[in-house]
């Protein structure tokens, strides 16, 4: 099961589940209603391990051994009644406190895993990517709180796990490694690089919240070599 | 400008101003920007791929490259909050727009930053944090839930046991007893961070860098920080190597090189973390005890 959560507005966490069905994927989708909506929410901690439990409304249950691997799309969390704006407030931080936890206890992939300020993954500002990926040997572009940089000829490359795809043009096999390592090190395992090829192939941007459609059918035989991959180790 | 230590914040908030005295103490060469003449000025910063991050704060008719910075100490609060900006859109979306430049540049910059942002995240999920926590310290069993039977069951498992707030909202430590019964319905509006009590002696411990300052609190309160009785004692201990050790890896596991790390040092011989805190208002301790803890940050700053 590829269990996929998100907004029913995000066209491209449907684009996804529908390419997924069509290669024959069994796949769940969860809508944030459901889950802040669910009958039961369970995440333990201790000494002897971690389990989750969560059982919707509708009777599905997304125990935490279920999924091959998750695709996390959520961004907000819907408003749940509240006798003040200060209530409403909390609930929400709370909510969110405990998603991050048990989306992140799961023992499945998760793409990508979320953060308590950013439900959907790792969020940096554009001179954090840059930092990083020239600490990692990327050439990069420049960057300034003035305004960004013009990408002059945007090369886009998706990770997805271990595996990148090269969009439009190819980039170098080093570029790649590079890439493989930012994405372990920030926490992201799916995410596109935008790379500017004006200048040599400089690194430019990326998102942990991609356009999955951009990826094509490569990303979804990436996601479902990823998740067949993870459930044979399994 | 040569090297200097920023600090951000209110002056006037106990933990920035130990560290301000601290630095003038050390005659350590330092800029101190209140945010509430910050909103009132400017902030710019870059990143270039051969020198790296880089900015200007302009506050007060005065320029502060930030290429120069050794190290900061950061305590800025939620812009949209300060008096300075409300009322005024301009002043607000201006506030914003320096605030995201400043972010930038210390999320990238090669100078030391207590703390980064981006390291306060799991502070804002307990059970999350308990998480990473697992692999360095014991966790009290830990249930959230929104689920009564389970509550119930997991009741039925211990002695005691307590609730709080699962995200970083601050919440008194609560013990469960029958008179919540009635008031279970009310997970359904979110699941609530449910606890084994653990018995046993606080200790809090403060890491700046590599060096680590433990006190001992005494107290007969559920949650120590809200004893009304008045007869908390904190009292400063030495704790095990190995648990010095363990809290000074755990700190900078997380990306932080300032935390306030709580330790219950549990009858049953288990050492048992409950949380590290990436903004730890270390005054209290340091007051109590004179452990230098401001004296380290500013050290760090250098």
């Amino acid at each position: 099961m590829i269990t996929l959560i998100g907004e029913p507005e995000d066209n491209d966490l449907l684009w996804l589940a529908a390419a997924l069905r069509r290669r024959g994927q069994d796949i769940d989708v969860v809508l944030p209603d459901e889950i802040v909506g669910a009958t039961s929410f369970v995440c333990r901690v201790d000494r002897a391990g971690v389990s989750s439990s969560v059982r919707l409304r509708d009777g599905r249950t997304l125990a935490g051994s279920t999924p091959r691997l998750v695709i996390n799309r959520l961004a907000a969390l819907p408003p749940r009644p509240a006798t003040s704006a200060v209530d409403a407030a909390y609930l929400d931080e709370e909510w969110r406190a405990a998603l991050v936890a048990w989306l992140r206890s799961l023992p499945c992939p998760v793409l990508n895993p979320p953060r308590a300020a950013s439900l959907s993954g790792p969020v940096l500002t554009r001179p954090a990517w840059l930092d990083v990926a020239s600490a990692l040997g990327l050439p990069t572009q420049a960057w300034t709180s003035e305004g960004d940089m013009a990408i002059a000829e945007p090369a886009d490359v998706f990770v997805v796990g271990d595996t990148c795809l090269d969009l439009t043009h190819p980039a170098s096999p080093t570029a790649h490694d590079r890439l493989r390592q930012l994405s372990r090190l920030v926490g992201a395992p799916l995410m596109r690089a935008r790379f500017d090829r004006a200048d040599g192939w400089r690194f430019a941007e990326a998102t942990a919240f991609p356009p999955l459609a951009d990826g094509g059918q490569p990303l979804v035989d990436a996601i479902i070599e990823l998740a067949t991959s993870r459930a044979s180790v399994a | 400008m040569s090297g200097f230590a920023l600090v951000l914040g209110l002056p006037n908030e106990p933990p920035l101003a130990a560290v301000i005295r601290e630095l003038v103490k050390m005659a350590m060469p330092h800029v101190v920007v209140d945010q509430r003449h910050l909103v009132s000025g400017d902030a710019r910063s870059w990143w270039t791929p051969d020198d790296g991050a880089g900015g200007v704060i302009s506050v007060d008719g005065v320029e502060i490259p930030l290429g120069d910075v050794t190290g900061v100490y950061t305590r800025l609060t939620g812009w949209s909050q300060l008096p300075e900006v409300a009322g005024s859109p301009d002043r607000l979306a201006h506030a914003g727009r320096l605030h995201h430049a400043l972010e930038g540049w210390m999320e990238s910059t090669g100078a030391r930053v207590i703390n980064r942002t981006s390291a306060n995240d799991s502070n804002n999920s307990k059970p999350y944090q308990a998480l990473i926590i697992r692999d360095h310290f014991d966790v009290p069993a830990t249930l959230v839930t929104n689920d009564a039977d389970a509550v119930l069951a997991f009741r039925d498992e211990f002695p005691r046991i307590i609730y709080k707030s699962a995200s970083g909202e601050r919440s008194i430590v609560t013990p469960f007893t029958d008179a919540d019964l009635d008031r279970l319905p009310l997970l359904a509006s979110a699941p609530v961070q449910f606890q084994e009590f653990v018995s046993g002696l606080d200790v809090r411990v403060h890491v700046v860098g590599p060096d680590v300052f433990a006190s001992a609190v005494e107290s007969s309160a559920v949650d120590y920080r809200y004893d009304a009785s008045g007869q908390a004692r904190i009292t400063a201990c030495q704790v095990p190597y190995d648990v010095a050790a363990g809290c000074v890896a755990l700190t900078r596991r997380l990306g932080l090189e300032l935390s306030g790390i709580d330790l219950r040092f549990a009858d049953d011989g288990r050492v048992v973390c409950f949380e590290v805190n990436p903004s730890p208002a270390y005054i209290v301790y340091e007051d109590e005890t004179g452990q230098p803890i401001a004296a380290a940050i500013a050290r760090r700053l250098g």
